[in-house]
């Protein structure tokens, strides 16, 4: 652009006669900045034309503006695919076979044992993420074994021991078995009194 | 297991789609193009989350399409580097265990990140862990537990002529797992007491 405007004001300055610089009265620098001229005004044009294009035609326009915004567990799914299919039927349509396809696979994945969101009815509440992270703050969990707590919710320290990174050197046993304690309040558990619910659950797995 | 991904888009409603509200057009448009597709480097896309903002609608020359810009988020399925995840059995071979999970089948435990004494039962196509005299089998079929330790993308983009007809396509995107660690591996050995 700068450039441009130096020809230009080469140009109007010549065309007016008052030129000082006799570099810039030969004809043929004229024609030289002429010459530029055009070629920037046929340079503008065309990227006109092309910033039309791109913003009308083309398949091609997918941009990842933010890769990762959020992370979510799988209770947080789970809410928003029932929350979308109970939409779909109150409508009375249903959405892309695509879509239909993913959503009830991974439906079927959340709610099969041994993963805590099988459970009727369910111990998990909107609020109960809140909760744990809050319980479970003076620990300084990372936000990953956070979210990994959530989606598995384990239910005895060897189980707590896979998802939190060297715990034995972290925390004392003491602490570890109170992590322990505050999941079992806030998530829940399978209930083991029950044999039927688990039993069945084990048969399940084991066809 | 599940990210949030910012996407901007541009969705064309096509004439026949002039019935539905606006935003049930767009949401089905973009669910339709993403929905249960791999993006390089981002992962497999679940679902449309939430519409942020949208353009005015335009109507090109030649067709009567409706050219809406979008920015929108996805429901995206990218586990992290160190994540334990359940999985399913689908099939042991001598260099590893295949897992899948029912919305996604592709899941690798190559044979050196098994527990130490584990082998490959030829006969039976399975692998056995050996652990105090205890012979713990792998069973297809059976849940497990397993942490994500890699991952690998091939772009199926087509190369052009160069590419060879008959070139078998890759995977999108493989996840390489670990059952090393004490307490991965089948969930019944760990939770059935």
């Amino acid at each position: 652009m700068w450039q441009l405007n130096k020809s230009l004001v080469c140009l109007v300055s010549y065309s007016k006669g008052k030129s000082l610089n006799p570099r810039h009265c030969t004809i043929r620098s004229l024609t030289a900045t002429v010459t530029h001229l055009l070629d920037f005004f046929a340079l503008y044009l065309a990227s006109l034309c092309r910033r039309d294009k791109t913003s009308y035609t083309t398949t091609t326009t997918m941009k990842v503006v933010e890769a990762q915004a959020a992370v979510l567990s799988n209770y947080e799914v789970l809410q928003h695919l029932t929350q979308q299919k109970d939409r779909y039927k109150q409508r009375k349509r249903r959405g892309p076979p695509n879509l239909e396809t993913v959503v009830r696979e991974l439906i079927q994945y959340l709610q099969s044992y041994p993963n805590p969101l099988s459970q009727k009815p369910s111990t998990y509440t909107p609020g109960c993420i809140s909760q744990l992270l809050e319980r479970l703050s003076p620990y300084e969990l990372s936000k990953g074994e956070v979210v990994m707590i959530l989606n598995l919710r384990p239910a005895s320290v060897a189980a707590l021991n896979t998802v939190i990174e060297e715990m034995s050197e972290r925390f004392s046993d003491e602490q570890q078995e109170e992590m322990v304690n505050i999941i079992l309040e806030v998530l829940g558990q399978f209930e083991a009194a029950q044999p039927d619910a688990n039993g069945n659950a084990d048969e399940a797995a084991e066809s | 297991m599940f990210i949030l991904t910012k996407f901007s888009d541009l969705v064309q409603i096509s004439p026949e789609d002039f019935s539905k509200h606006s935003i049930v057009a767009i949401e089905d448009n973009i669910n339709a193009k993403y929905a249960n597709k791999v993006v390089q480097k981002i992962g497999l896309c679940i679902s449309l989350y939430d519409v942020l903002w949208t353009s005015e609608g335009l109507i090109g020359h030649g067709t009567g399409l409706v050219n809406v810009n979008v920015e929108f988020r996805m429901i995206v399925f990218r586990p992290f580097k160190g994540e334990v995840m359940l999985g399913r059995i689908r099939s042991s071979t001598p260099s590893g265990i295949h897992l899948r999970t029912d919305f996604f089948d592709d899941i690798f435990i190559p044979y050196e990140e098994l527990p130490q004494g584990a082998e490959y039962n030829h006969s039976e196509q399975i692998w056995i862990w050996n652990f105090d005299e205890e012979r713990l089998f792998y069973d297809n079929h059976e849940m497990v537990r397993f942490q994500v330790i890699d991952e690998e993308w091939h772009d199926q983009t087509p190369a052009g002529p160069t590419q060879a007809e008959d070139t078998p396509a890759k995977t999108p995107y493989k996840i390489k797992g670990s059952m090393a660690a004490e307490g991965l591996g089948v969930c019944l050995w760990w939770d059935g007491a």
